[in-house]
This record gives C-alpha cells, sequence and structure tokens, in this order.
C-alpha cells in the first residue's frame, strides 16, 4: 500500500479513535485501549523484526521492565506522569546495555536470547522481593479519579502512545537509520562494507523497540492497578504482538495496528461466540494469514487492484 | 610510485586450513591490479582481509599510509575501500535506486539529500542500470544484478575498489562491456583490484597481476608476463587454460 493510502487510512483511524468514547460503553473502551496497547506492542516488535530482521520474541521482557519500573516508582511516591517515562527510559536504558552483547548474535540465537532474558527477568523479580513485591505480586497505589474519567485518560494515553509510535516508524521508514536496518536486514556484510555502522544502528533498533514495548507496559500496570510477574512477563504478549505484526505487514507503518485491531477484535468475538474452541479457532485464523497473506493484509488489499504501475521485467528476465 | 593499498605479511587460518600464507604486495595508486588464481586459492579471503570482514591470523593491511587492520568494515568503507561480493548481495527488499542510495548515505556522513540523490544516479547511469531504479533486484538479469553490485560500491566514492569475479556468468558481450566500465572508472582515477577468473580481462584491463595459490603468492608482474610464467601455467592454469588455448589456437 502507498506511503500516501496509509496515511489517509491512519487518519480516518485515527479520527474514529478518538471520536470513540463518545459512543461506547465501559466493555468496548477496555476492548479497544487493549487493540492500543498490543498496537504499541507490535510496533515495538516492528522496529528490530520487521527493519532489522532481528526476531525478539523475548520482547515482553521490555512489558515486563515497563510495568515494574512504573509499579514500583509510584509505590515510591513518583506521579505516574513521572513514573511512565522513568520506567520508558529504564527499558530503553537495558536494551542499550544488553544490545551491546545481544545484537553481535545473529538469527535465532538472538531470538533465544531475549527469550532467556524475559525469563531471567522473572526469577530477578520474584527473588528481589521487597519493592517489587516478589511472587506475591506488586498493588499500584490507587488513583482518586472517578474510574469512568480514569478509564477515559488510560484510553487516550494509550492511543497517543500508539500515535507516537506509529510516528516514529513513520519517521523510520523514511530515515538514514531505517535505510541502514533495512539494508543490515537484506545483508549485514553487504550494509558494513557500505560503510553502516550495523552493531551501532541494530542497538538504536532495540533500544526503540524496548521504549515503545515498555511505555505500553507501564501504562498496562497503571490501568490494572495490580501486577504480577505471570502476567507482566508473559511471553504471549510478544508472541501476540509478533502474530499482529505480521497481520499487519511487516515493515510496514500502520500494518501492525490494523494487524492488532483485526486480531484483538477477531479474537473477542471468537472468544464470545466460541468461548470453548477459541484458541483453536484463533491458532487456524493465525495458519490461514501466515499461509494466505504471507506479506500481510496491507500488501493484500493493495493487490486488489490492478498492479497498473509494478514493473514487469520478472516475466522476461 | 605511491602505494595506496599495501598488503604486508598477511596469513589467514580458519581452523585448520591456512587459506592465505604470508602474502604482501602493494597496489599503487591509479593502478589496476589483476588477483588471479584457481578456485579456493584465498583471493575473496584476501579481498574479506583488505575490507575487514575477516580478521588475518597475522600481518597487516595498510591503506593509505594508515594500518587498517583490526578496524570495523563499515570504517574502512568510509576511509574509502568499497567492494563487491562475488555471490552477490542485495538488498532484495530495496529497489536498485534504494540499493545504491545506501552507498551513496553513509560513507560521508554530511551528504545531503539531494547529493545522495545524485551520487546514486551517477552510479546507476555510470553501470548503465538507470532505466531499472524502481526495479528490486530479484527483477535483475545477472548482469544487471553484477552491475548493481559496481553501482552500489562506486556511489561510496572510493579510492580503492575490489570487485569480485563481476564477470563470472555473463556473456561476451556482458564482458566487453564491464571491461569498458573498469577501464572508464580507472580513467577517472580510481585505484581497482579485480579478481576474475576470465583471462582475457585481466590482459585487458590489468596494469599488474598477482598471482595466489593455495594460499601463497607464486607470481607478480605485468599480466602477460605472469601469464606465461611457467610456475603459473603449470600450477594454476596448467589443465584448464594451456588446454583452451591449444583449443582456441586450433580453432583460430
Ligand atoms: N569462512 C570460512 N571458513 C572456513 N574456511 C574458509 C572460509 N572462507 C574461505 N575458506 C577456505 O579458504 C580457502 C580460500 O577460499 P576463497 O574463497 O578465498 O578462495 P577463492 O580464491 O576466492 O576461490 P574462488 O575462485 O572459488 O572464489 C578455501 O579453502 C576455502 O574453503
Ligand atoms: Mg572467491
Amino acid at each position: 500500500m502507498s506511503g500516501k493510502r496509509q496515511l489517509i487510512l491512519a487518519t480516518v483511524l485515527l479520527i474514529a479513535a478518538l471520536a470513540a468514547p463518545a459512543f461506547v460503553g465501559n466493555y468496548w473502551l477496555r476492548v479497544l485501549t487493549t487493540v492500543f496497547m498490543f498496537g504499541v506492542v507490535a510496533q515495538g516488535l516492528n522496529v528490530i523484526v520487521g527493519f532489522a530482521g532481528y526476531h525478539a520474541f523475548g520482547n515482553s521482557v521490555f512489558f515486563g521492565i515497563g510495568a515494574y519500573a512504573t509499579g514500583i516508582g509510584m509505590t515510591l511516591g513518583l506521579p505516574v506522569w513521572v513514573a511512565i517515562p522513568v520506567a520508558v527510559a529504564a527499558a530503553a536504558l537495558i536494551a542499550a546495555v544488553l544490545g551491546w552483547p545481544f545484537l553481535r548474535l545473529r538469527g535465532h540465537y538472538f531470538a533465544i536470547a531475549t527469550v532467556a532474558l524475559n525469563a531471567a527477568a522473572t526469577e530477578v523479580i520474584i527473588n528481589i522481593g521487597g519493592v517489587t513485591g516478589g511472587a506475591q505480586g506488586l498493588p499500584l497505589p490507587f488513583s482518586s479519579l472517578p474510574p469512568t474519567l480514569l478509564y477515559r485518560i488510560i484510553y487516550f494515553a494509550m492511543l497517543a502512545t500508539l500515535v507516537l509510535a506509529t510516528a516514529i516508524v513513520f519517521w523510520l521508514s523514511r530515515s538514514r537509520l531505517g535505510y541502514a536496518l533495512r539494508a543490515l536486514r537484506d545483508s549485514e556484510s553487504g550494509a558494513e562494507v557500505m560503510g553502516v555502522d550495523t552493531v551501532k544502528a541494530k542497538i538504536l533498533a532495540w533500544t526503540i523497540s524496548a521504549a515503545m514495548t515498555g511505555s505500553a507496559g507501564g501504562l498496562w500496570a497503571y490501568w490494572l492497578t495490580f501486577i504480577e510477574v505471570g502476567t507482566a512477563f508473559d511471553i504471549s504478549i510478544s508472541v501476540r504482538g509478533y502474530i499482529m505484526m505480521l497481520l499487519g505487514g511487516m515493515g510496514t507503518v500502520i500494518g501492525p495496528v490494523i494487524g492488532a485491531a483485526l486480531f484483538q477484535l477477531v479474537g473477542d468475538a471468537i472468544w464470545s461466540h466460541f468461548s470453548g474452541i477459541h484458541n483453536l479457532l484463533l491458532g487456524a485464523l493465525v495458519m490461514a494469514v501466515v499461509l494466505l497473506v504471507p506479506q500481510g493484509v496491507l500488501d493484500s488489499l493493495s493487490r486488489l487492484r490492478p498492479p497498473a504501475r509494478r514493473p514487469r521485467r520478472a516475466a522476461e528476465a | 610510485m605511491s602505494a595506496l593499498l599495501s598488503v604486508d605479511h598477511v596469513g589467514v587460518r580458519f581452523g585448520g586450513v591456512q587459506a592465505i600464507k604470508d602474502v604482501s604486495f602493494d597496489v599503487a595508486s591509479g593502478e589496476i591490479l589483476g588477483l588471479i588464481g584457481p578456485n579456493g586459492a584465498g583471493k575473496t579471503t584476501l579481498l574479506n582481509v583488505i575490507s575487514s570482514l575477516v580478521k588475518p591470523s597475522g600481518g597487516r593491511v595498510m591503506f593509505d599510509g594508515e594500518t587498517i587492520t583490526g578496524r570495523k568494515a563499515h570504517t574502512i568503507a568510509r576511509r574509502g575501500v568499497a567492494r563487491t561480493f562475488q555471490i552477490v548481495q542485495p538488498f532484495r527488499n530495496l529497489t536498485v535506486a534504494q540499493n545504491v542510495a545506501v552507498g551513496a548515505m553513509f560513507c560521508d556522513a554530511g551528504r545531503s539529500a539531494t547529493a545522495v540523490a545524485e551520487a546514486c544516479t551517477e552510479a546507476m547511469e555510470q553501470v548503465g542500470i538507470a532505466g531499472k531504479r524502481d526495479f528490486l533486484p530479484s527483477q535483475l538479469t545477472l548482469s544487471e544484478r553484477k552491475r548493481l553490485e559496481v553501482a552500489r560500491a562506486l556511489a561510496t566514492r572510493p579510492r580503492l575498489l575490489l570487485l569480485d569475479e563481476v564477470m563470472a556468468g555473463l556473456n561476451h558481450a556482458e564482458i566487453e562491456r564491464i571491461i569498458d566500465l573498469i577501464r572508464a572508472i580507472n580513467r577517472n582515477g580510481l585505484t581497482i583490484i579485480v579478481v576474475e577468473h576470465v583471462m582475457k580481462a585481466i590482459t585487458a584491463v590489468c596494469h599488474r597481476a598477482v598471482v595466489l595459490q593455495f594460499g601463497e603468492k607464486i607470481a607478480d608482474g605485468t599480466p602477460d608476463r605472469v601469464l606465461s610464467d611457467p610456475k603459473v601455467v603449470s600450477a594454476y592454469l596448467g589443465d584448464r587454460y594451456a588446454r583452451r588455448q591449444v583449443a582456441q589456437g586450433a580453432v583460430a
């Protein structure tokens, strides 16, 4: 899908999202907030997987770090608007520091290392105990705001985070860093001999990715008011984000957002109608998507039109 | 004669294999040097050492008076050493123009977007793929893909260009075209190392040739002298080239 059409689609979706709270009840408000949250997680993956080609399956670690750093910060008395940015900075810093050893690993080793990191972080939180709440979980200070207002604030904060994440991906798609990442994704040594500092580019990408994922985790913690390691560092957060990114189209600007909406809304519909076998249906749906629209739905949509300007040399060559 | 590049007692070991043994030679500024030798002689490995994709186990490489051994590959590229890959490595999800733009973009951080676009167009025109700028690499012929490799390297505005078998798999007309291209870019002052199995190209464009066999340098001199060196003929060209020479002589 062309950049222009992606921009139009994004604008329409944004207007709908801004207007929605005036028309929907609490149930849909919650569903949409969840869509935005996963949209941010999917964009975070898009940066490191879609652009750089590094499969960060364990990126949920930054969701957990964002959640716990927010929880701990607020427990220590920081207001939420300070606690979440601090948590985002913490997630980004950890990615930047660990990126140096981790991103020297290529391919599957990096993917496995991120999963191991997620598991290790879980153990660390449990064993530190004290301010993390350990295995008991961590309750966050209650907000004095009335719930209807609070949930609307969280809705708009999550939406703003998603818009910001998408704007960053848009910038990335046109920036030198974006070129560096797409180049090294296709050929790391090819990029190096053309002057790309691949290690630096990969670390920057993972840092941006971690910041996005951490911000979703921080808002989530504030929203839930009680967090546990099992749910904050749940690897299925990144697995879902991954599927959403694939569904919408990785490496595109708004694909991951579309993917998050489709997956979450369809998943919800399936959940309510076929509660017994919803995982089976969801699994079948995922397989169908990966097999039938491997480039993501954005790409498939644009292929529905006649490919007027697509060069056709391939057939002749 | 000032040496732009000095390969100084370089050795490379891969586990038990000594791929390069104590190889030394200089490349003068403005020179086209042919680097030849049978399959597995170590030619690609030597280019990898120069562009720092492979660390030598001994010796050093000097470029423009400075030791570059141990530097990161991207810093060497930014200093002006560009290369192509024997097995072409295009960025397959980027268009031809974007592929070339990467080269223009990173080797001179100060370059503006317009300057990048200009360097990019110039490089594509030079190799004759400007008409394919919006194509994906998978839509190119082998010859075009080889030229894309050259365009990407040229877009970095290098001072030394390493060409690893850019003629392999091409037909006569395509080889002639690359020969003309190599001559043209050398005329602008670019120093070039050409790794090639196509002997007529070596004699046609190279000022000098270095021959490797089993990782060792066995000859160094003008292409004609090197190719008629009995050691080279028997050790390297022995079978294949000698027989082909005989066959060609018989036909002519
Ligand atoms: N990364 C590597 N690991 C182990 N051995 C290697 C590696 N790269 C090259 N070699 C070995 O080093 C030797 C030299 O290989 P190289 O590719 O440099 O030869 P070449 O002269 O370029 O050959 P060709 O003409 O076939 O391209 C070979 O024996 C090869 O198997
Ligand atoms: Mg080779």
